[in-house]
Parts: C-alpha cells; structure tokens; sequence
C-alpha cells in the first residue's frame, strides 16, 4: 500500500487516479491491478490550466492540477525572472507587477503531457518484477492489468472483468 | 588479533595518535580530512586497547569499535532495477560504510521471479569474493522461502538476507533480519536507520566471529601489512581514482591496478623477508581486471 501511495506521489499522479485495486495471488502466481484514472486535457495556456486573483498589483495564479506547477513555475521564471515570481503555496504562485493579461497567454510547454507514460511507469512499480507475462485490457477509464510467470489463462481474464469497485 | 576502530575528532595533534598505534604495532588504514575534523580507520593490537583510549581522551577526541573496518561487503539485489534501488539497498550499503565496511552493490541477471530466479556460476564467483555477501529481498514470505533460497545455497561465504517477514527461518544463511523488505523513499526516520544500525551491526558481529576463528590459524601476514608495503612499493597505486584503491579484506587484498600490468610486480614484492608469491596466492578478480590477493594461513608452511 505504502509503495503504490509512494509511486503515485513520486509521478505526480495525485490529480488523477480516482482508484486502483490490486488482486495478488503469490500461489498461483497471479496479480490483477486495475487503475481508473482521467484524462488530461490537452491545455497547455496558463489561462485554462489556473484561476486568478488580482491583489494590489500582485497576482495569485492558483493552478487546478499539480502536475502543472513545475511547467508553469519554469515558464514564469524564464519570462520574468526570479525576483518577480514565487511559489507561495502547493498550487499557488505569486506575480509581482505583472499584467495579468500577460500572464494569462502564457504556454507553460510545447508538448501536451502523455498521462499514458506516467500510468505505464506507475504500473512497471506496483507490479512485482518477475511477473513478466501480461495482459492489458482498456476498459473506459480503467486499464486492467493481469500479471504472472505463466501464460495468461482465460480465467484470469474473466476474473479481472468480475472484479467489481464501488466508485 | 586486531581490533578495529574509528577515531574522531580535532586535526590538532592527530599525528600524535598516528604515532602512537605504529609503535604498538598498529596500523592507520584510512583517514579523511575534514575541515577541522579528522576521521581515522585504525586497526590495533586487542591489548592495547585502553591505552589507546587514554590518548584519545588526552586528545578530546571519540573512539569506536568497528568491525566492519577491513572487510568487503556485497550487497546484492535481485536486480538493479527501480524495485531495489535506490531505495533500499543503496541505503543499506550507505550504513555499512558509514560502519566501517567496504561495500560492492551487485544486481543479479535475473533473481527476480518466483519459478524463473536464478544466479549464474560467473555472479557467484564474483560474490565470493567479498568476505560476506547480504542479500536484499523483497515483502513476500512465500516468495523468498520457497524461492529465493536458490540464489544464495551454493556460495561459500557468510550469507545474511534481509526481507519484510519479521521471522524466517531459511536453510544455508547465516543470519535473516527482518522489517526491511521494499520500500520507496529513503530510510530517514528513526525506525528504518535503527533498523539499517540493526543489519551492520548483525555484520560486524559476522566479521568478528570469522577473525576469531582465523586466529586459531593466523594468516602469515596481517592483510593491513601488504595493503601499506603496497601502497609503499607500488606508488602508481595512489593514482588510482577508484574508491579505496587498495581494498582491505578479511583475507586479503583487492588491489585496483590492471592485472596483467602489475602481477609480475605485485608477485615479487617482499614482505618480512619474503616475496609475496610465497605466501599468498594472486588472482585476477571477475571485477574489472583488478587484483585479488588472498594471504596463506600460517598452518600451510608447517
């Protein structure tokens, strides 16, 4: 539990993941991991990715996902500098005497981010390292993994799609 | 026997302790600078002990005992994957050497798994040539009793494993310690660093037990002697930019020179009237090409 808690922290996947369940059977040997998540959407200005509060001449941009701190924090520092830029809270930052339209246009990446890489990297984790053998089943917004040293059975699988999570 | 030791404290008169453990017949194995602090690796005479306390006390600086000082540890994982470093096992190679030990992390091929771990005749080899090897596993009890012992049945020195089960009782290991297992972030709490203090302490006292058992049978010469004639004949040795060039082992030495450069060199090197050819055997490790001495014991020239 600590080590899944650790992983989804260590990717930034906090925002994103609504649950997971794992199903591990050493005897078999056999793990079913389910992961429902959301999507990103695919914004990349400042203005759809934050809420803004004008306070005197500072402004407080209060960004809706942590995944985009550290993209936002780097396009603010390298357009204003340092002195004129601060983090001040988890997902709040701090502009001193800047216009706040500027602010707004700002694109804080080029790319959009793949959540899919940062799930698969998650999934290479949790999952014990010999259960080599798997089987991914896409299932709405939950990715079913089945992991063993064996060949996938077909009762597995029928197992995996039994598994019921109350949302 | 020799009993070994970490000194600490101020550079201000520190030459004076150095002094003192070459009269008694000691030896300085390490020592860093820094700062104004001085730590030493010091290796004397059990006797001499609390005479060598004294002059610490007169120096105002800190002794302690050490058995982790001189040997060479592996440290080996089922592999070097995410799942073992760098949390856990590079923190525990982190508290060997804080211990004293020289440590060597070693990821197997493929030791992970259930049915499909295994450990090859060359990784065995290499882990033999340490002094002990401590094998760190993962959180499940039936995965390493049931499947794991396999790694570690055939190698013939000291083995300890660490895991999550707290009790296990597992065959051909010298020692298991649990509450370890995986764990994601670094040991910074006090339960996980007494724990990792837990492991070298379990070492040392490994260590320890294997030169008492050697003292029945001394070696011919005591390994810190050929690591300072080394590093006094062999001068290219101090340009090495290997960590611990000269590498203490319980046994013996690893020296961190190429092989086929410097054997016929290292071979004729004389030591208290001998050549080292004479009494030790001289063999090119399986890591790098470096240099593996291992000193004869004395019952061999009876």
């Amino acid at each position: 539990m600590k080590i899944i808690e650790q992983s989804i922290e260590d990717l930034i996947l906090g925002g994103n993941i609504n649950w997971i369940y794992l199903y591990l059977d050493l005897e078999i040997p056999l793990v079913i991991l389910k992961i429902n998540y959301k999507e990103l959407e695919r914004k990349n200005l400042l203005k759809d990715l934050a809420r803004f509060e004008e306070v005197a001449n500072n402004t407080k941009i209060i960004l809706k996902n942590e995944i985009d701190v550290t993209d936002a924090l780097r396009a603010l520092w390298s357009r204003f500098g340092r002195d004129k830029v601060e983090q001040i809270g988890r997902l709040e930052i701090l502009a001193r005497n800047i216009d706040i339209n500027e602010i707004k246009e700002i694109r804080i990446r080029e790319k959009e981010i793949d959540i899919s890489e940062r799930i698969i990297e998650l999934i290479n984790r949790i999952l014990p390292e010999g259960f080599r053998v798997r089987h991914t089943i896409k299932e709405g917004d939950t990715l079913i993994v089945i992991a063993s040293e064996d060949p996938i059975k077909e009762e597995w699988i029928r197992k995996a799609h039994e598994i019921k999570v109350e949302e | 026997m020799l009993k070994y030791i970490v000194f600490e404290g101020g550079t201000y008169k520190h030459e004076k302790l150095i002094e003192f453990v070459e009269d008694i017949g000691g030896y300085l194995i390490q020592k860093n600078i820094v700062g104004l602090d001085v730590i030493m690796h010091l290796a004397i005479p059990e006797e001499e002990f609390d005479n060598l306390n004294k002059l610490v006390i007169e120096l105002k600086g800190k002794i302690r005992e050490a058995p982790l000082i001189g040997t060479e540890i592996a440290v080996v994982a089922p592999s070097l994957s995410r799942h073992h470093l760098p949390h856990p096992v590079c923190d525990i190679a982190e508290n060997l050497r804080r211990h004293g030990a020289k440590t060597n992390i070693i990821g197997l091929a493929r030791g992970v798994g259930q049915k499909i771990a295994h450990i090859t005749k060359e990784e065995r080899l290499l882990i033999e040539e340490h002094d002990i090897a401590l094998f760190v596993l993962g959180n499940f009890e039936y995965c390493i009793s049931k499947f794991k012992s396999k790694l570690f049945n055939d190698i013939s020195i000291p083995i300890v494993v660490t895991g999550k089960p707290d009790k296990l009782i597992l065959p051909n290991v010298n020692g298991y310690i649990g509450g370890v297992g995986r764990f994601s972030e670094r040991a910074r709490t006090m339960d996980m660093i007494n724990k990792l203090n837990e492991i070298s302490e379990f070492l040392g006292k490994i260590a320890e037990k294997r030169r008492r058992e050697m003292d029945l049978d001394p070696l011919i010469v005591e390994p810190a002697l050929v690591k300072k004639e080394i590093e006094r004949q062999i001068p290219e040795v101090n340009e090495v930019l290997s960590p611990n060039p000269v590498t203490l082992k319980i046994d013996g030495i690893r020296v961190k020179l190429p092989y086929n450069e410097y054997k016929d060199k290292i071979a004729s090197m004389e030591i208290e009237g001998k050549k080292l050819i004479e009494i030790a055997n001289i063999n090119k490790s399986l890591m790098r090409d470096y240099i593996l001495i291992k000193i004869l014991p004395e019952s061999f020239f009876a």
